[in-house]
């Protein structure tokens, strides 16, 4: 599977639907390469009405300039990761466990 | 996704209102169009005259000169008519730019000097004479907008 | 002493390579229409263009990563493709008006027809891009561009009424020929002909081509910060000029010999001589940077080997892109249509597609995974946010603009 596949998906889950994959959220921590860890996949973000990502203000320690800042973190309201785990299914919808948790979307 | 459809929506109603009608003040965009034509030209044989350009350049000048000319004619055209006054406008703006396309050939052929063909004075006289019935003509209609 | 040489070259090289066709057409247009009152968009234009290429070059030098690299790091694939998309197009569209401007000059300076040049002037542009070492070819475009300069000297022995220069640019006189929309319609178009987003992604690939480093950051501020606005100045002389000349005599400016007659006008065939070398040099140089550029937008996105510091056969991809928007931008212009009308389109497109790669830049400059400690500054982030929402505006207000005034007409 593409990544490129998932993204923009809309995401339901067990209470009906919950929004739109805006990002891939990955942990450098698989098996050492010559340059970098392998990635894994840590979760799906979530967004209420947005099928983008977030440029980067997803990361609390980026806050400027300010008024880009506010927006994205307007736009990011609402947005949650799903961990992989909770994810039950993938194809025309992502399709979400019952009792999933939602975590926070921030770095 | 609704505003965008409004806005398209009226984008392409204000494509048709303003590119379909003619409407008179394309005759002053014509004659417009024209003047600039004619004052090329002039400017062309002028400074060829003083030295100040090479044969080449100058006839390409007017050669421009020539096309922007033809291009004037197309948008006076686009207006029809609707009453005998505006009519009466329409005939006088096409006989004017007529007149300066006449002119602008002949100071094109001034430059290259066929045999035969008018001296560069004469062609510069006729343009001017061409620029003054233009300039009455614009002062007569509307304004361009 | 090699230093000092280093940053001189920059300087001029940046001037001769600021102006190109769309900043030779759009300010004589404007210039004989409006005089010199839209000079102000000028310098708006010069110091948006210095504060996007200072950004991006920081970035190219301090990431290693050039424009559309980072888009499509910063947008995903599929925001980023359409970014790709209509900024491949726009620079095509650019790469179309520079070729055909490098043809109409040789008719000037020869009497044959441009339809005959078009296919060399490509030839030619080709050429160089396959062969020809980068920072030759950035120098000798520059430098010859600089012949343009001719333009300023023009001015001054035209002998125009400065006073009345200087009040046209600063009381913005009425026109009573033109209306407030053509007026604002010009000010966009004279705006994206200054901040043209060809220039940017070639600024900041050509860091990377020549491996600037962090040190290298304060000749390329330097190269930009002096060179581009000399560059506007020159852009305020072609107005200038036109405002002297053709504006009275009540000529608009629709074709690349009203352009350049001021200068005869001023300096006679001696200046005739001098300006179209500039032309000529200044659409050449502007052909290879937009031609080039399309290659390493294309590249850059699909993570093809791209520069010119490999040989072709190893970047292959990246010379048959170059090739192929060569062969569309003469296709289009064998159909007879006016490159000074590509050029008009081309300037007002370039405002349209401008926010684009400004956002982008903009918020990679400010992201210290990229840029370490050299993130954006207070005051820098306070100007290039007013820019942002200055972009905006034109880019939005740019196509309905252009639909109510025929394109200017």
């Amino acid at each position: 599977m593409l990544l490129n596949d998932i993204l923009s998906l809309p995401v339901v889950g067990p209470e009906g639907r919950l929004g739109y994959v805006a990002d891939c959220r990955f942990a450098i921590d698989g098996s050492p390469g010559p340059l970098l860890a392998d990635a894994q996949l840590v979760g799906l973000i979530v967004a209420g009405k947005h099928r983008h990502g977030f440029l980067g203000y997803e990361r609390t320690s980026v806050r400027s300039p300010a008024p880009l800042a506010w927006w994205f973190e307007r736009r990011q309201r609402g947005s949650f990761l799903v961990l992989w785990e909770d994810i039950e299914s993938i194809d025309d919808v992502v399709r979400v466990r019952p009792g999933y948790t939602r975590w926070s979307a921030t770095l | 996704m609704r505003l965008r459809v409004v806005v398209a929506t009226i984008g392409a109603i204000a494509l048709l209102v303003s590119g379909c009608s003619g409407s008179p003040r394309d005759m002053s965009m014509g004659v417009r169009e024209a003047q600039s034509a004619v004052g090329t030209a002039r400017l062309a044989l002028t400074s060829s005259e003083d030295g100040d350009t090479t044969g080449s350049f100058a006839e390409a000048m007017v050669d421009e000169a020539g096309t922007r000319l033809s291009s004037a004619s197309s948008t006076a055209s686009a207006f029809k008519p609707t009453d005998r006054r505006t009519a009466a406008q329409l005939e006088a703006v096409t006989k004017a730019l007529g007149d300066a396309d006449t002119a602008i050939r002949h100071a094109s052929e001034a430059l290259a000097g066929f045999p035969g063909a008018p001296s560069v004075r004469d062609a510069l006289d006729e343009l001017e004479t061409v620029a003054t019935d233009l300039g009455d003509l614009a002062g007569n209609l509307e304004a361009p907008r | 002493m090699k230093k000092y040489f280093a940053v001189a070259l920059g300087i001029l090289t940046a001037i001769g390579g600021f102006v190109d066709i769309g900043d030779l057409v759009t300010n004589a247009v404007v210039g004989s229409r409006f005089g010199m009152s839209l000079a102000w968009v000028v310098v708006v234009g010069v110091v948006g263009i210095c504060l996007f290429a200072q950004m991006s070059g920081r970035v190219a030098a301090i990431s290693g990563r050039a424009t559309f690299e980072i888009i499509r790091e910063r947008l995903g694939p599929r925001a980023g493709a359409a970014n790709l998309g209509a900024s491949v197009l726009i620079t095509v569209m650019t790469l179309t008006a520079e070729v055909g401007g490098v043809a109409l000059a040789l008719q000037l300076a020869s009497g044959v027809q441009p339809l005959l040049w078009i296919p060399l002037a490509a030839f030619a542009v080709w050429l160089v891009i396959w062969r020809v070492k980068f920072s030759v070819m950035e120098n000798v475009a520059g430098l010859l561009g600089l012949a343009l300069v001719v333009f300023g000297v023009s001015l001054f022995l035209l002998g125009p009424d400065w006073g009345d220069l200087k009040t046209q640019a600063l009381q913005q006189t009425s026109h009573p020929r033109e209306t407030p929309l053509t007026y604002w319609y010009y000010a966009i178009a004279l705006f994206g002909a200054a901040m043209t987003p060809y220039e940017v992604f070639f600024f900041s690939s050509g860091g990377v081509e020549e491996k600037w480093t962090e040190e290298d950051l304060v000749t390329s501020r330097a190269n930009v910060l002096v060179g581009f606005p000399l560059g506007g100045l020159l852009s305020l002389c072609i107005a200038g000029c036109a405002a002297t000349v053709l504006l009275p005599r009540g000529i608009d400016v629709d074709a690349l010999s009203q352009t350049v007659f001021p200068v005869a006008m001023g300096a006679g065939q001696l200046g005739l001589a001098v300006v179209i070398l500039g032309v000529v040099a200044a659409t050449f140089g502007a052909a290879l940077e937009t031609g080039l550029s399309a290659g390493y937008a294309l590249a850059q996105f699909n993570g093809w080997s791209w520069g010119k510091f490999r040989r072709p056969a190893e970047a292959a991809r990246f010379h048959l892109t170059m090739i192929i928007c060569l062969v569309v931008a003469v296709l289009v212009l064998l159909t007879g249509v006016d490159p000074i009308l590509v050029t008009e389109y081309s300037v007002v497109f370039s405002a349209i597609a401008l926010p684009l790669t400004y956002l982008p830049i903009l918020v990679v400059a400010n992201d210290p995974q990229y840029v370490g400690e050299h993130v954006n500054g207070r005051l820098m982030n306070a100007v290039s946010t007013v820019y942002l929402a200055l972009i905006l505006v034109a880019a939005i207000a740019a196509i309905p603009l252009m639909i109510l005034t025929k394109a200017g007409a």
